[in-house]
């Protein structure tokens, strides 16, 4: 080759080369506006979701669960930051440190060790749950490899097993699983919000993008109870336990007037802060729950069903010689032959004889409609989780004896609130009102529905009255200062093979004060021991007693002076 | 056509000084978001520490002032008595 064509053909090559740089290099400047501005397959938008799926992480911004609280503002529940220890078991389980950690949070070595190898191949794993912040400040300070803690609230009730039953429980996670609680989850309930943040190689945020949701809080709930009734309540309840040797117990107290329940309590009870040894024995509540065989305190709706019939005024008579009746195959006895004796005797005496006679004449369809129209067999309204309506019979057949057994209480079944209700109607001029957990503005009360008429509502608060004063059967609810009103219940209880002889539930149903009758109470004591087991001796003294308080704590004014005459108006003392 | 008001190298120089101010407010404003950001979170920090502090001592008063320990101080300590009847005045408002 000549030296010419030498170097024009190194000219050539080094042209080649050059061209062949350019190329490369315009390509990647091709690819790099590709990458950068077009969104062909692994384009800018699929770089950009890789990076992110790398370094953002959004974060739950925990939401502050609703406040309870009582009539006054008084808080019942309330839920109090604390923070939960979470560990990565990939970055803890081989630290040397564990048994340090083990030690301060107070579990066994070996344990800790055996769970961070079962979630081995996760990457979260709880440490210990809703720990006070200044502890687990101490282990965060302490810097565990892959240990952290999370923001959460947790459940507390400063009224304890005062307002346990009502109120009920929520779960570890903040949801509401019983009680007020669970019924008014929706409102209680706080949304948790959410916000984005970049994360660095170890998992801590360097930066916030700020907040998608807003955490929302749930609202405050005021409840229709009143702490220092539901106090007295479950302190009576307790007494009443201790000294009847019953099994359980309930009262509930309400305003007839507006429908809204004042106190519920219970017996047995339950703590509800310490969750570790919850008995879901205790943590029923009983008095909406569980139904129990009303008994005598029926016998006040067959004196509705009597009056209704315009065949008995309270004077009329009724002669229950010789103390004992046949019904069927059964003989009914009082417990000593009363001879003749008006309508209102009958209740005050709750002789089983007269009302026999009674429920005779006026027959069970009219008893049974009676009850149906003073609420038994139905829901009070309240929205309690659980709430039992109790059962009316619906009988193809009644025999005779079931016909009469109906007038004093059995074979139906009812709770204790329910109860209530019904007596309610007396207080409120005959008018049957669903019954509230929630306070009620003055302007908010339901209109309710009238089910007697008021001259039959007021003749039978005058019976109830008769029945706590002497010669009645409920002397012992008397309350000093104020007439009240009520009817005692003893009913058998039911055990496998029917009735059972010396098992018995205690009741008691009043109104108070008779003047102005307002509240009433329904006091159950079941299976009360020895003599006392009647209502006119286990209950009817617990219901002078709560009722006593129920009138101080909601300034009813006395109407008589202990020596029983009557205060005068303005200034005048007695 | 009509003659710019500005010389083209006046209103080069304006863009470039224009230009060197954003720069400078961007970096200014970097600075503010990441300064704001650092109250937030001390904020935050600090109203979770209030609502732990009032939530404790919203518990605490309930405690003390729970109606069995006035019951009971008042009982036991103070040896006080609920008012009997015969002691009580109705006042008429």
């Amino acid at each position: 080759m000549t030296d010419t064509s030498q170097a024009s053909l190194s000219k050539w090559r080094y042209g080649f080369v050059c061209l062949m740089l350019a190329v490369l290099a315009a390509l990647l400047a091709v690819r790099l506006v590709m990458l950068q501005l077009t969104d062909g397959g692994s384009g800018a938008a699929f770089l950009r979701e890789q990076g992110a799926l790398r370094t953002i992480r959004t974060a739950e911004i925990p939401a502050y669960r609703g406040l309870i609280e009582d009539r006054n503002g008084t808080p019942l529940a309330v839920s109090s930051p604390v923070v939960s220890l979470w560990a990565n078991p990939q970055l803890l389980k081989d630290s040397p440190r564990l048994g340090e950690l083990a030690e301060q949070l107070s579990i066994d070595p070996i344990t800790l060790r055996e769970k961070l190898a079962f979630y081995g191949d996760k990457q979260f794993m709880y440490l210990a749950r809703h720990q006070s912040p200044d502890f687990a400040r101490r282990i965060l300070q302490a810097q565990f490899p892959g240990v952290k803690g999370e923001r959460e609230y947790r459940r507390y009730y400063p009224a304890g097993e005062v307002t346990a039953q009502v109120l009920g429980l929520t779960n570890v996670d903040g949801q509401g699983i019983a009680g007020v609680e669970m019924a008014f989850e929706d409102w209680l309930r706080g949304v948790a919000g959410k916000k984005r943040f970049i994360k660095d190689l170890h998992g801590e945020m360097v930066r916030d993008f700020g907040v998608i949701d807003e955490p929302r809080p749930g609202k405050t709930l005021a409840l229709s109870l009143d702490l220092r009734l539901q106090y007295v309540q479950h302190r009576e309840l307790q007494r009443a336990m201790r000294e009847t040797g019953a099994v359980a117990g309930s009262a509930v107290t309400l305003d007839a007037w507006t429908g809204e329940v004042l106190a519920i309590s219970n017996y047995p009870v339950f703590n509800p802060n310490a969750r570790s040894t919850l008995d879901y024995g205790g943590a029923r509540n009983r008095a909406v729950t569980d139904v129990y065989e009303p008994g005598s305190t029926i016998k006040t709706l067959t004196l509705v069903a009597a009056l209704e019939s315009g065949r008995f005024s309270l004077d009329s008579l009724i002669d229950t010689s010789p103390g004992r009746i046949r019904v069927g195959s059964k003989v009914l006895h009082d417990p000593r032959n009363y001879g003749e004796m008006t309508v209102s005797n009958v209740i005050e005496k709750s002789s089983q004889v007269g009302v026999t006679k009674l429920a005779q004449a006026v027959g069970h369809e009219a008893i049974l409609d009676v009850l149906h129209r003073f609420g038994l067999g139905e829901d009070t309204g309240t929205g309690f989780p659980g709430e039992r309506a109790g059962v009316l019979p619906e009988l193809a057949h009644w025999s005779d004896i079931e016909k009469v057994t109906l007038a004093f209480g059995y074979g139906l079944n009812a709770t204790p609130i329910q109860l209530a209700r019904a007596y309610a109607v007396f207080a409120n001029a005959g008018v049957l009102r669903p019954l509230t957990l929630l306070k009620l503005d003055p302007d908010q009360t339901p209109k309710g529905e009238r089910v007697v008429s008021v001259d039959v509502a007021e003749d039978v608060l005058t019976v109830l009255a008769r029945v706590t004063e002497p010669g009645g059967t409920a002397t012992l609810a008397q309350v000093p200062g104020f007439s009240v009103g009520g009817k005692t219940g003893t009913v058998h209880k039911v055990g496998e093979a029917g009735y059972l002889d010396d098992q018995y539930v205690a009741l008691f149903v009043g109104i108070a004060p008779i003047s102005e009758p307002r509240y009433v109470t329904a006091i159950l004591v079941d299976q009360p021991r020895g003599d006392h087991y009647g209502g006119g001796l286990a209950a009817a003294p617990v219901y002078s007693r709560i009722t006593e308080e129920v009138l101080r704590i909601r300034n009813v004014r006395p109407e008589r002076s202990d020596a029983g005459a009557l205060l005068a108006h303005a200034g005048v003392t007695p | 056509m009509r003659p710019s008001p500005l010389s083209p190298p006046v209103s080069v120089i304006l863009l470039a000084f224009a230009l060197v101010a954003s720069g400078l407010a961007l970096v200014w404003s970097t600075h503010e978001v990441r300064a704001g950001y650092a109250r937030l979170q001390v904020l935050e920090l600090q109203r979770w520490q209030l609502q732990e502090e009032y939530t404790r001592l919203l518990l605490e008063i309930n405690t003390w002032a729970a109606p069995h320990r006035i019951n009971q101080i008042a009982s036991e300590n103070l040896s006080m008595l609920p008012p009997e009847l015969s002691l009580s005045r109705v006042i008429e408002q």
